[in-house]
């Protein structure tokens, strides 16, 4: 455990501030695109010489794009071998990194803007990968920020680029425009009504791509949903998150008909696991990240459906996100075990709904 | 017992193998910070599932690899002579070593972009175009308060798209006292 902490710990990013477009729906949008320089070997076959001249590129990038900004934002390059684990894990748990570039700690690294609204990852499976991250259902600020600066990166970086294939990637399925679009979707009412498969059924024919969490009830990981373009070459960057958009236009469409008909259909019942879900956020002592989960999901909903209404707009993106075990320790300045953290997420998320 | 290597507190109970580099890790964690792994892997980007596809592409392609390597002079597995990447490590893991690999494996990649993407030809945006518009754009100097202003508008638009109606009191707030400046 560092001494200091590092800035980003603490720090709201941009996309954890909650609102936006369809904000009671779609929680939020990432835009990423993957570069690789010309001339060196992509991740898979670098040598260390290879990886420190690819970090010694995002350095330049890391100016650049300092001197570049609009006077509020600052941009920061952090080196992942320079951070602690706990810092790291940080990263992670805010959607600014990969697990895949911790692994690779001694030769990653990673340029944040101030308000985490861009992520470049550098050395994960391609040299440089552009994220940019908004909340609520923003494809187009997304995608248009990601491209500026893409701009600015092909000053610094001379790209592996093919007239045919377009930016040559990694893995093929990123081949082309590099891009993958997606948003994090809060799926309740179609979870609830049974309905996701029938809505999801088809999209991959049409381009898209539903992900739920593995294994066990979709419930205990917050009904949460992530969709996303799956194909990046034949079509250009605008057209890929045009048709996206309107995938997912549909799929809120349907959510919010789901929600209604549920409430409708089993007031009391709805009601009740919203208001139980209050009872126990805002008394419990102990709480462990998958209940915390559930309940907050449930809590998103009875806000989103004014069943609850002294709830703050953020409170769902901040505690997913504040709760997580190396977030907690990172705060309390000491590495904790399951128990204490336990003790903590019940009293942080308790406070924020005091508080809000 | 083994301790879990994330949270070196619990009891390593699943064991969780992944290709980093090339290189196969396994790692050791107990039952909740194997979900906390999950929940990260899938919060952050869907995984395709390209060396399945692979797989059953290069079974469709057996047949037709085998009389190929009857022909002399002729090898499907020669490695990329740029990066050195094995035609093996490449089926194997979906993963290509460097730009010249998509010329030294077309063969199979070819058939492979057919199934998996929605054409072969790029129709996006290309390294330096428009870089001349973005770059005014995002370097635009906003010494004079005509710029300044340009530029509070936009956020303004911005703040109101996103919903944020106190940021955008605040801009409007200060494009309202600059515009008063200006005209003096
Ligand atoms: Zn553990
Ligand atoms: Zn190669």
């Amino acid at each position: 455990m560092s001494e200091k902490q590092a800035p980003f710990a603490e720090r709201s990013s941009f996309w954890m501030r909650g609102g936006g477009p369809s904000a009671d729906v779609i929680v939020s949008t990432r835009v990423r695109l993957a570069r690789n320089h010309k001339n060196v070997p992509f991740p898979p076959e670098m040598a260390k010489e290879h990886a420190e001249q690819v970090l010694s590129l995002a350095r330049d990038l890391n100016d650049c794009l300092r001197r570049d900004s609009e006077g509020e934002y600052v941009f920061d390059f952090w080196p992942l071998s320079e951070l602690d684990e706990t810092d790291r894990w940080v990263l992670v748990e805010k959607h600014l990194v990969s697990p895949q570039l911790v692994k690779t700690a001694a030769l990653s690294g990673v340029i944040l803007r101030s308000d985490d609204a861009v992520s470049i990852m550098i050395n994960e499976e391609d040299h440089f990968r552009i994220q940019c991250l908004f909340p609520g259902l923003n494809l187009t600020h997304s995608r248009e920020l990601a491209q500026q600066v893409d701009h600015i990166l092909h000053e610094v970086v001379n790209c592996a680029f093919d007239e045919q294939l377009g930016y040559l990637t990694t893995c093929p399925t990123n081949l082309g425009t590099g891009m993958r679009s997606s948003v994090m979707a809060h799926l309740p009412g179609l979870v609830m009504l049974n309905r996701l498969e029938d809505v999801i059924s088809g999209l991959s024919e049409i381009g898209a791509t539903v992900r739920g969490l593995y294994g066990e009830g979709t419930e205990s990981r917050g009904d949460l949903f992530q969709i996303s373009n799956r194909i990046t070459l034949g079509q250009s960057e605008s057209e890929i998150c045009a048709n996206l958009q309107a995938v997912i236009g549909e799929i809120v469409r349907k959510e919010r008909s789901a929600r209604e008909e549920a409430y409708g259909r089993r007031r009391d019942e709805l009601e009740d696991k919203v208001f139980r879900a209050y009872g126990i956020l805002t008394n419990a002592r102990m709480i462990e990240t998958k209940e915390a989960m559930r309940l907050l999901s449930a809590l998103k909903l009875g806000r989103d459906l004014n069943i609850v209404t002294h709830v703050s707009q953020d409170l769902f993106s901040q505690m997913m996100i504040r709760m997580r075990p190396a977030l907690i320790q990172s705060r309390a300045g000491t590495s904790l075990d399951p128990r204490q953290r336990d003790i903590r997420r019940a009293s942080l998320i308790r406070n924020a709904l005091l508080d809000s | 017992m083994v301790l879990c290597e994330r949270c070196e507190n619990k009891e390593a109970t699943v064991t969780i193998s992944r290709i980093t580099n090339e290189k196969k890790h396994k790692i050791h964690l107990c039952s909740d910070c194997a979900a906390e792994e999950g929940y990260f892997a899938w919060s952050f980007e869907p995984q395709f599932p390209v060396h399945s596809l692979l797989k059953s592409l290069l079974n469709d392609m057996s047949g037709k690899a085998a009389s190929q390597r009857l022909t002399p002079g002729r090898t499907v597995s020669s490695d990329c002579p740029n990066c050195g990447r094995s035609y093996s490590d490449f089926s194997r893991t979906g993963f290509l070593g460097c730009g010249q690999c998509y010329e030294t494996f077309s063969d199979t990649i070819k058939p492979l972009l057919r199934r998996i993407q929605g054409g072969t030809v790029h129709r996006g945006s290309r390294p330096g175009e428009q870089s001349e518009a973005a770059r005014s754009d995002i370097r635009q100097q906003m010494s004079d308060t005509k710029h300044r202003i340009k530029k509070l508008k936009r956020q303004l638009k911005e703040a109101v798209d996103m919903e944020e109606y106190e940021r955008a009191a605040e801009l409007r707030d200060m494009i309202a006292q600059l515009e008063g400046e200006d005209h003096e």
